[in-house]
């Protein structure tokens, strides 16, 4: 690994660079910060070679070195300092000629990648050209070289994320193309690909949501490269769904200096999306000022401190009591403040310094802020960083309370746009959501607990617009554009107020017809009601689920909870992850189909021998039950969910009725040790299996009397029956879930079982099928978010009438094209 | 008779520089404030407070050791530019002096080059680039002269300080190319280098030092 040493005139901006550098590669990278010059414990601008040694040498122990400077004397103290280096380790450190800011954001997001020093720093060195051809692409001043590549490979992803492929996903994806032995290459266009090894280049692409990305790809491992790179698709790039997405104009979320105001409209960091238009509600605050004084009643000082803490943890629980159950996150940054003034080390140490320099306490607390907040801003985790705002707002209010200035709370008296320097969270908790029509910050990022707060409250919010703040008149009219982050002046746009007041209008009419759409049930016309729900692989993509419209998931996959990583799961981590997706289903029944390895999901550290065919070989329950241990820690987790939600639990491969029996002893044994160890659990929770080997459909009428429900897979039980490996291509064309060879399975199961029978193969998704599965009796069907609003209006329109003769129809049929051409000539019209 | 400079001299030399950075701190910040970052006063005195500071327990060192721990003092103590080029330049003075108790025009000459050819390598300047290149280069040669001729010190050192002299004057007429200052350009004419006026400080102490009457 190579870790990073980043000198600076100034320590500020030494820094600030890392804390910026740092959030890019989320601390895996050791970044040493060395700026300005130290004497008497006072620092001043410049640079120390001293100083730049230690660092270089703290980190030449642990791997290579890369160092960036900024100018004149930062160089040649970096060279003097490399210079003291025992000559044996020099060479595991290099001076790099990259811009400082732009070079360690690049360079510390190419070495997580875990790549060699060279190519940090070259791709460092690179760094501006991101920038030289985003704001002069004619001139662009680096090419990217374009590596000759033999028998390559083709492969194509969708771009599937709002914000395209930023600074986040490139460094991931760069990650994933180290990770395995492949030489890989990647473009939006077929005639420009650059090497998606480099950072530098990937950014230059500028692939936005939608483009597709290109990859020529040679080497070993192309089949695991290109399923990591789908499942990294998967997961939206890496870019959280629940949350919306931040649509900020600078993907880091930094607090961009340079705000002009032009043409009336301030350009900010998208912190909240949404659109708004009110009068500016502006709110200024001049925070107490300290002066050090001495005191002769210590004790009056040291009453006041432990009054006024008092107070504030007083109003603090008000808030948080006023909070209700949907407002965890609210209430947990609310915790954190508490739990700070309640530590009495902290008040205890300001007391001690009042008592013994005699000075007033309203200083001793400010410069003990001052240094907390220090000591936050110098932590290596961003998020830990990120708490420096607590802080001030703590220390503020406390202050307020010590100089009896109260700080005022924020009142509206009529809706507006609150225009405001900072905002804690605190204060924005306890905002009137009825008078805020929107939030301007001139600090902050999108990033920070008030913006996250803003978009769980769903206000509309605009930070960090820096010094334009001034420019804003209380009273005058503004419509802001949270998902750009602009803000508009009215008297200088009257139209772009008008345009995004009718904008809001229609958009708030449209988000509420599909909404209600999309969650009303799907029943056909004969008031049949089916259920339509989904299938997802984590928490992020059940939330998606349930604002599609999906009334539970029916069939949750837990493998790639166990793919990419070294270590299984443990049971802490797999409890967390199946309770959260079933907290977003908000109630809906969750099926958790415990771990179907093997087949086409590889997973290395399980230790699966290569099997000559291993769609036949020990793939789902069947490993499952060579490896207790492993088995029992998911079923331990699953049913530590079932206490709190309606989770349901699913084998999946079930071949003989052996295995079922074997399952439901290991389940009991799981379910004995939870009770004898008093962990809440269902015990009555609902075990079905998939019904994918053939060998079990003509026992299912007898075996169903033990289970509880049944979810038929489709593509496993197609390749089954008609023999036609899912890999294989040459028997391609014998493989359709469409056969009548299958679809008469299909029925045959459906109309022999007495239990709820469900279907969460590709088939259940297919809507030129809806109408021919209902016909067979089905009244489950489960299949990906995206399709789900689909059938649900194709089950709507759907009439007993028509599935009566399309099911006749059916019955006469043996070919598959016979079938295809049906389907084709009845196809659902959506209305 | 051929005087040498002893290590008693060097160790004084040292004292006196000193002296003048401090005496100098806001004339030198004031040349550094027209066409720089202003700070040039500032670090001189800084840097050479601290060698003050030390000079005392470098007495038991040969002269090479007391000129190699200026220059790390420098190094790690000016914070600007000024540090690792002044630093840069006593150290490899005083490698190339290792274990010598005085010096001669011979070794003074062998010291001098060793060290500006270090200042030059660091900072990538050349003469008539507007910093103190143009006071060290002139300075360097004049002695090599006086070491060729067989002058004696007490002959070189003034003509040293002249050429000095002739040196940090010759920068006012300059167009700034190292540096803050060449960010100006052009604007850069009509004022003296500040770390030139410092290097010439250096050299007329020295000869002022080694001057029977300034005793």
């Amino acid at each position: 690994m190579v870790n990073i040493v980043l000198v600076s005139h100034s320590r500020k901006l030494a820094e600030g660079v890392k804390d910026l550098a740092l959030q890019m590669c989320q601390n895996k990278v050791k970044i040493e910060a060395i700026g300005g010059i130290e004497e008497a414990g006072e620092i001043s601008i410049g640079t120390d070679a001293q100083a730049i040694f230690e660092a270089m040498e703290a980190l030449v122990d642990q791997g290579d070195v890369l160092v960036l400077m900024d100018i004149g004397s930062a160089v040649m103290s970096a060279e003097i300092a490399l210079e003291m280096l025992p000559s044996g380790l020099q060479q595991n450190v290099c001076l790099c000629a990259a811009p400082l800011v732009e070079g360690a954001i690049v360079a510390a997001a190419q070495a997580m990648t875990g790549a060699h020093l060279d190519i940090v720093m070259g791709e460092a060195t690179n760094a501006l050209a991101g920038k030289i051809s985003l704001l002069n692409p004619a001139k662009q001043a680096m090419q990217a070289d374009e590596v000759e590549m033999d028998n390559y490979q083709l492969f194509d992803l969708l771009v599937p994320n709002p914000l395209g492929l930023h600074a986040r996903p490139a460094v991931r994806l760069v990650e994933i193309v180290n990770r395995f032995e492949v030489n890989a290459m990647v473009g939006i266009t077929a005639n420009h690909f650059v090497s998606a090894k480099s950072i530098t280049q990937i950014g230059t692409l500028g692939a936005k949501q939608g483009d597709i990305l290109y990859f020529k790809i040679s080497g070993r491992e192309i089949e695991e490269f290109t399923a990591t790179l789908e499942k990294f698709q998967k997961d939206n790039f890496g870019d959280v769904i629940a949350e919306k997405p931040l649509n900020s104009p600078s993907s880091l979320g930094v607090v961009k200096e340079d705000t002009r105001l032009n043409k009336g409209m301030i350009q900010g960091i998208a912190a909240s999306n949404g659109l708004a238009v009110g009068k500016v509600k502006l709110v200024k605050r001049n925070l107490p000022a300290v002066v050090k004084t001495t005191v002769s009643d210590i004790e009056a000082e040291v009453e006041q401190l432990k009054l006024a803490v008092q107070q504030v943890i007083h109003r603090l629980k008000l808030t948080q009591r006023s909070l209700t159950a949907d407002n965890s996150e609210e209430a947990q940054i609310l915790d954190f403040h508490l739990l700070f003034l309640e530590d009495e080390h902290l008040i205890q140490k300001v007391i001690n310094t009042v008592r013994k320099e005699k000075i007033n306490v309203s200083y001793v607390w400010s410069e003990n802020i001052a240094y907390i907040k220090k000591q936050y801003l110098q932590m290596d985790a961003p998020h830990l960083q990120e708490r420096a705002g607590d802080i001030t707002e703590i220390g503020d209010t406390v202050l307020a309370e010590l100089v009896g200035e109260g700080t005022e709370p924020i009142r509206m008296d009529e809706p507006g746009v609150l225009v405001i320097k900072e905002l804690g969270p605190a204060e924005t908790i306890n905002l009137d959501k009825s008078k805020v029509l929107g939030i301007v910050t001139a600090g902050g990022g999108d990033t920070s607990h008030s913006a996250i707060l803003s978009r769980s409250l769903g206000i509309p919010a605009i930070a960090g617009i820096g010094n334009a703040f001034d420019s804003l008149v209380n009273g005058e009219l503004v419509a802001i554009d949270g998902t750009k982050g602009e803000i508009w002046i009215g008297s200088e746009n009257p139209e772009m107020l008008q345009s995004i007041r009718a904008q809001k209008l229609l958009d708030t009419q449209r988000k509420e017809k599909l909404l209600l759409k999309a969650q009303q049930p799907a029943i056909t016309k004969n008031y049949r009601q089916i259920s339509v729900l989904a299938n997802v692989s984590s928490p992020e993509e059940a939330w998606q689920a349930y604002q599609s419209g999906a009334e539970g998931i029916g069939l949750y996959r837990t493998e790639f909870l166990y793919m990419n990583r070294d270590t299984p799961p443990d049971e802490e981590e797999q409890f967390e992850v199946y309770r959260a997706a079933a907290a977003n289903m908000q109630g809906y029944p969750v099926t958790i189909r415990t771990l179907d390895v093997g087949g086409d999901k590889p997973i290395p550290y399980l230790n699966i021998k290569e099997e000559k065919n291993p769609f036949l070989g020990l793939r789902g329950t069947r490993y499952c039950l060579q490896d207790i241990d492993l088995f029992k820690t998911q079923l331990r987790a699953i049913c530590r969910v079932s206490a709190e939600f309606p989770v349901r639990l699913m084998f999946p491969m079930i071949s003989v009725p052996e295995e079922i029996m074997a399952v439901k002893e290991i389940l009991q044994e799981v379910q004995i040790e939870l009770t004898k160890a008093k962990i809440p659990h269902n015990e009555q929770i609902p075990v079905g299996v998939m019904v994918e080997v053939p060998s079990i459909i003509f026992l299912l009428p007898v075996l169903s009397q033990e289970l509880d429900f049944l979810s038929i897979g489709t593509n496993d039980l197609t390749q089954y029956l008609l023999a036609a490996d899912r890999e294989n291509e040459t028997v391609a064309k014998y493989r359709s879930a469409q056969h009548p060879g299958v679809l008469n399975a299909l029925q045959y199961i459906i109309q022999n079982v007495d239990i709820e029978v469900g279907m969460c193969g590709e088939l259940a998704g297919d809507p030129l099928m809806t109408n021919l599965l209902l016909a067979f009796g089905l009244k489950e069907l489960s299949m990906n978010n995206s399709v789900i609003p689909r059938i649900k209006e194709t089950i709507r329109n759907s009439d007993d009438e028509h599935q009566k003769s399309l099911l006749a129809k059916f019955r006469k049929l043996t070919l598959l094209t016979e079938v295809k051409t049906l389907l084709e000539e009845n196809q659902p019209s959506l209305g | 008779m051929d005087k040498n400079i002893s290590k008693e001299q060097i160790l004084k030399w040292l004292t006196k520089v000193a002296v003048v950075m401090v005496k100098n701190k806001d004339y030198l910040t004031e040349l550094d404030a027209a066409i720089g970052d202003a700070d040039h006063g500032i670090n001189m005195e800084r840097g050479f407070k601290k060698v003050l500071e030390k000079v005392d327990g470098f007495s038991d060192l040969d002269v090479g050791s007391i000129l190699k721990n200026t220059g790390l003092t420098l190094i790690s103590s000016i914070g600007g530019a000024s540090g690792p080029l002044y630093g840069t330049l006593f150290m490899q003075m005083g490698m190339a002096l290792i274990n010598k108790d005085a010096l001669n025009v011979k070794d003074l000459y062998q010291g001098i080059a060793k060290g500006v050819e270090g200042v030059q390598a660091r900072g990538s300047a050349l003469a008539g680039e507007k910093t103190m290149i143009d006071v060290l280069e002139p300075v360097t040669q004049v002695l090599k002269a006086s070491v060729e001729v067989g002058e004696s010190l007490l002959e070189a050192l003034p003509k040293v300080t002249v050429a000095a002299k002739k040196g940090m004057e010759s920068t006012t007429s300059m167009i700034a190319r190292k540096g803050r200052a060449s960010y100006l350009g052009t604007r850069s004419i009509g004022h003296q280098d500040a770390g030139a006026t410092s290097s010439y400080f250096i050299f007329k102490t020295l000869e002022e030092v080694m001057t029977p009457t300034n005793e």
